[in-house]
């Protein structure tokens, strides 16, 4: 028998009791507390697909075998004046030139970064291994939710904003799905409906008939329905708060950010811009999810200055930095990761790429990231260090890194819960969100 | 003679086919039978909940063997949505015969389609009139080419009579996914539509592989174009194995993915205007573009796929064989036949289906034909009808459909594709579009087909038009409840629930009763608006 969100949200205490429920999952009674708004920061997760080649990323110059298996894509180590050079980061590691607008951040100490990071799980495949990553649990597929919907369902907290959770994009994220409400949004100010220009009423009467289509039943396309709806009323206030109802029209002309940010003009940059504005409204939102696409660099790859990986480079790097200038002031409650399904392998192949590759780079920006370090324990790229077919090995599992980030950012114990059959390490990435005061975020 | 009720049923076989439908509108018979009405022939009295057009499921009816089921499944699973007629149309002639006839589209008169096609000329071109036509620096360049092949594929979904098979090229261009976008995929991405994927839709799984393989298109985004000896690519070496043939679980290994790649080695193409390859050669003609087998370039030691030897020196046969090997592949049939049944019939497909299908291709060598009628001459199909959301191809296509909407598949149609996320041959990753519904019902997908049917209704989409008021015999269904009753069953097939049916009669009587006549000036606004409620309803999001 099947619990509908709808059902779940609307009651607050709800025994998970039913057959549809895997059997991992302990049986909780969820109690939101009266007073208990959330404390935690928002998490910005950037999922990186097509497997981002973390040795190019931050480059281990200071390990010789790198420059062996690298004859035309290897970037050189620091060198003073030379612009295709790295970044020198912590004497062994180097930032690429392409990453340079994040320099400041990691010596201003909220960035990290954290190497030989990824997936326990051998796989090659990008849609196994992305799937895996979404749903948190390596090498198994039963699971039916993300790692993400696992956590929010967990979190103890008052929430109950249609925008507790939110995927840019027309796809909702792997990581989002289950039981809680995401809502899947591309752009703010077209997030109403579109009637004749100036005929408000009508559209009003529209939409309540429209709601009262998607009250009967309580399927899927219900539940959504009426997310569709709370997201619209919500979005709507935020944009003309003068407003009784449905938004009465579009949104302001254009966002602009503080402090002189700007954002690169491409989707993930305004994704991210739109991220932003949603924290900036304070409407209750504590998950954002991003996706940035086309790293699976198996041809031309390019290295520091010219080429697909430098180019995705700079639009990461840019788009990162206008982030955290942009949000400055709140970067205390605000923490961003990166993860990428898998790496590439070290050794280049014939046509100036990579292939799929295993162990990776992971980023960590926030003023509660125990930041400029590189972080994890580097396995080294010889022939006996390599893993699999001759790529580099995991040290971290990527599900320490957010656990911790679960526990200590988003104040979420429930870490058996979120990551199932995993007992996570905890790596000393960040530090803890003081409780004293709940910030509305 | 004034026709009556009884005879009319007769005539058009309902009653006989036994359907037992106890109430009728009378409107809806008679916009099917083109009837004239004297004034006098008040709606009879009915009875809630009415069929709302003689085709409507009644409850009794809903089951597998209900025929009125499978007129809506085969309507909306195999073809894109029902145009106005095609309910009747199809109970006509059986379910089972129309799925005959679809099976057999070379059968079937596409010449209406075809003239909605005449804009667009690089759908027949070859590889060097694209390259040398739309170059990169010329005006209009390579966008031209993406815009010629989307807006076809959309406006074939919509009118084409050969609507199987439009289901299936969709499918397969899928299965074998391409991102148009992809360097030169941009060109090639036609000729692959057109000379593998449209040629080998119905035909033989075996034929169709092999000809993606070799398709240029196919050879430029899974980098198979350089995978040379000296330095093998495996990208399209383990998509082949893992997205288009055996699946991910169906029984390869990492050292599979590298022989495989070892086997296509040289496995190329020759594109115009590349100097080296057309190298002219004392008085020889320059070499044709397209899949070309570089000898010199291939691996020829031998190698082991899936436990069989091939030995070396095979040159090109290593490749021919590893096809062979993966499209008779027991793991294969099991895959495609999985694929096939989660489009046709749930996204949980239906495991004694899904073996009955996959018995088929076997049995078959691979045909697809026979192996889709397996699955859709099944009980199983018919009585499938709900199980599966539109996606925004098929919401949009259906919508087009059912308002015999006259479209020119232009930009605004395809920007609200875009925006709803499945702009055709737009997915960046080898698998191909989702194919369930957890990936596209949420939010901004519900939003953006709302506005759609929104725009739609109310003749603001660009190129596209729709005319409410000239529906057959639209003017009879003048009531609140006869206008609701009309177009529900005119877009959905089916009975709205009665608070849903309530709510839209109060809705466009704006509180009037429900027999009430509206003015012209209330018809003008409220149609629309209750197309676009229909539309945006859930459901008409299910198929």
């Amino acid at each position: 028998m099947n619990i509908s969100r709808r059902d779940f949200l609307k009651n607050g205490v709800l025994e998970l009791a039913t057959a549809g429920w895997p059997a991992w999952m302990p049986r909780l009674a969820f109690r939101t507390p009266a007073d208990a708004p959330y404390a935690g920061d928002t998490l910005v997760c950037i999922f990186q697909r097509g497997g981002m080649d973390g040795l190019n990323v931050v480059v281990p110059y200071g390990d010789g075998d790198y420059y062996k298996h690298r004859s035309t894509l290897a970037i050189a180590g620091p060198k003073a004046g030379d612009p295709a050079a790295a970044i020198d980061l912590d004497g062994f590691f180097g930032l690429n030139p392409a990453l340079a607008p994040l320099k400041d951040l990691y010596q201003g100490q909220v960035l990290a970064f954290v190497h030989a990071a990824g997936s326990p799980d051998p796989t090659h495949s990008h849609f196994d291994a992305q799937d895996y990553m979404e749903r948190g649990t390596p090498g198994e597929k039963s699971i039916p939710t993300g790692w993400l919907a696992r956590h929010l369902q967990s979190a103890a907290s008052t929430n109950k904003s249609p925008f507790r959770a939110v995927g840019l994009g027309a796809v909702m994220q792997g990581s989002l799905r289950g039981p809680v409400p995401a809502v899947a949004l591309q752009s703010i100010a077209d997030f109403h409906l579109k009637g004749r220009p100036g005929a408000a009423g009508e559209i009003a009467r529209f939409q309540a008939e429209l709601a009262s289509l998607y009250q009967i039943g309580s399927s899927q396309l219900d539940d959504a329905g009426q997310d569709t709806f709370a997201a619209m009323q919500t979005l709507g206030q935020l944009t003309s708060p003068s407003a009784s109802g449905p938004a009465a029209g579009p949104g302001p002309a254009k966002y602009v950010p503080a402090n002189g940010a700007v954002y690169p003009a491409t989707m993930f940059g305004k994704a991210m811009a739109t991220v932003a504005q949603l924290i900036k409204a304070s409407i209750g939102l504590e998950i954002a999810c991003v996706d940035l696409g086309g790293w699976d660099t198996h041809v031309g790859e390019g290295a520091a200055t010219s080429g697909q990986l430098p180019r995705l480079l700079q639009e990461l790097g840019n788009t990162l930095h206008a982030f955290y200038t942009d949000l400055q002031d709140q970067m205390g409650h605000i923490t961003v990761v990166t993860m990428s399904e898998f790496g590439r392998r070290v050794m280049e192949n014939g046509s100036h790429g990579t292939d799929h590759g295993h162990g990776n780079c992971m980023l960590l920006m926030g003023k509660g990231v125990l930041g400029g370090k590189v972080y994890g324990q580097w396995p080294g790229l010889a022939p006996t260090e390599e893993y699999g077919p001759g790529d580099l090995a995991v040290t971290t599992d990527f599900r320490d890194v957010l656990a911790e980030v679960v526990q200590k950012r988003l104040l979420n114990n429930a870490l058996a819960t979120v990551f199932p059959g995993y007992q996570p390490h905890m790596r000393g990435l960040l530090s803890a969100v003081e409780q004293a005061v709940p910030v509305t975020i | 003679m004034k026709p009556t009720r009884r005879g009319f049923l007769k005539v058009s076989g309902v009653l006989a086919a036994g359907a037992g439908i106890s109430v009728l509108s009378w409107d809806g018979f008679r916009s099917l039978a083109g009837f004239e009405t004297a004034a006098a022939a008040a709606p009879a009295p009915q009875a809630y909940p009415a069929p709302l057009s003689p085709l409507a499921v009644p409850a009794a009816a809903a089951g597998p063997a209900g025929a009125g089921a499978g007129v809506l499944a085969a309507l909306n699973r195999a073809a894109f949505g029902p145009r106005p007629g095609d309910l009747a149309a199809v109970q006509q002639i059986g379910v089972d015969n129309w799925i005959d006839q679809q099976l057999a589209p070379e059968t079937i008169d596409d010449s209406a389609a075809q003239r909605k096609l005449t804009e667009l000329p690089t759908l027949t071109m070859n590889m060097a009139q694209l390259f040398d036509g739309y170059g990169r620096k010329a005006k209009p360049g390579p966008a031209r080419v993406v815009y010629e092949l989307s807006s076809a594929t959309l406006l074939r979904a919509v009118y084409s009579e050969r609507q199987l098979l439009e289901t299936l090229v969709d499918f397969w261009s899928n299965h074998f996914n391409i991102y148009i976008h992809k360097d030169q995929c941009v060109w090639l991405k036609t000729l692959d539509d057109r000379d593998v994927v449209r040629k080998h839709a119905l035909g033989n799984f075996h034929d169709l592989l092999l000809a993606s393989a070799q398709s240029p298109a196919m050879l430029d985004f899974l980098d198979n174009r350089y995978n040379v000896k000296a330095a093998p690519n495996e990208n399209y070496a383990r998509e082949v194995m893992e997205l288009h043939t055996l699946g991910v679980d169906g029984g390869y290994t990492q050292q599979d993915v590298e022989e495989v790649a070892r086997c296509l080695t040289g496995w190329t193409m020759r594109v115009p205007g590349n100097p080296a390859a057309m190298r002219q050669v004392q008085n020889r003609p320059l070499p044709a573009p397209g899949f070309f087998f570089n000898a010199r370039q291939h691996d020829n030691g031998s190698k082991q796929v899936l436990g069989t030897a091939i030995p070396a020196g095979g040159g090109i046969k290593d490749g021919l064989q590893v096809f062979d090997l993966l499209a008779h592949h027991p793991s294969t049939a099991r895959f495609v036949a999985t694929r096939l049944t989660r489009r046709f019939l749930a996204d949980d497909p239906p495991g004694a289906l899904v073996d009955a299908a996959a018995a088929t291709f076997t049995r078959t060598g691979g045909d697809i034909r026979q192996t889709l009628g397996t699955l859709l001459h099944s009980d199983e199909f018919k009585g499938s009808f709900g199980k599966k959301a539109r996606r925004p191809l098929e919401f949009v296509a259906a919508a087009l459909r059912g308002l015999g909407a006259d479209s020119d598949g232009g930009l605004p149609i395809l920007n609200a594709l875009n925006n709803m996320g499945q702009l055709p041959f737009n997915w960046q990753a080898p698998d191909g579009y989702p194919d369930t519904s957890a990936a596209w019902i949420n939010t901004n997908g519900l939003l953006n087909r709302w506005n759609f049917a929104l725009a739609l209704a109310t003749n603001k989409i660009k190129g596209t038009h729709v005319d409410l008021q000239a529906t057959p015999n639209a003017s009879m269904a003048l009531t609140a409840a006869g206008l609701v009753d009309f177009w529900a069953g005119r877009l959905l097939g089916r009975p709205l629930a009665p608070a849903d049916r309530a709510g839209l009669t109060a809705f466009v009587g704006a509180g009037r009763p429900a027999d009430f006549e509206l003015s012209a000036r209330m018809l003008e606004v409220r149609v629309p608006e209750l197309v676009a409620l229909l539309m945006a309803s859930p459901y008409f999001q299910q198929r």
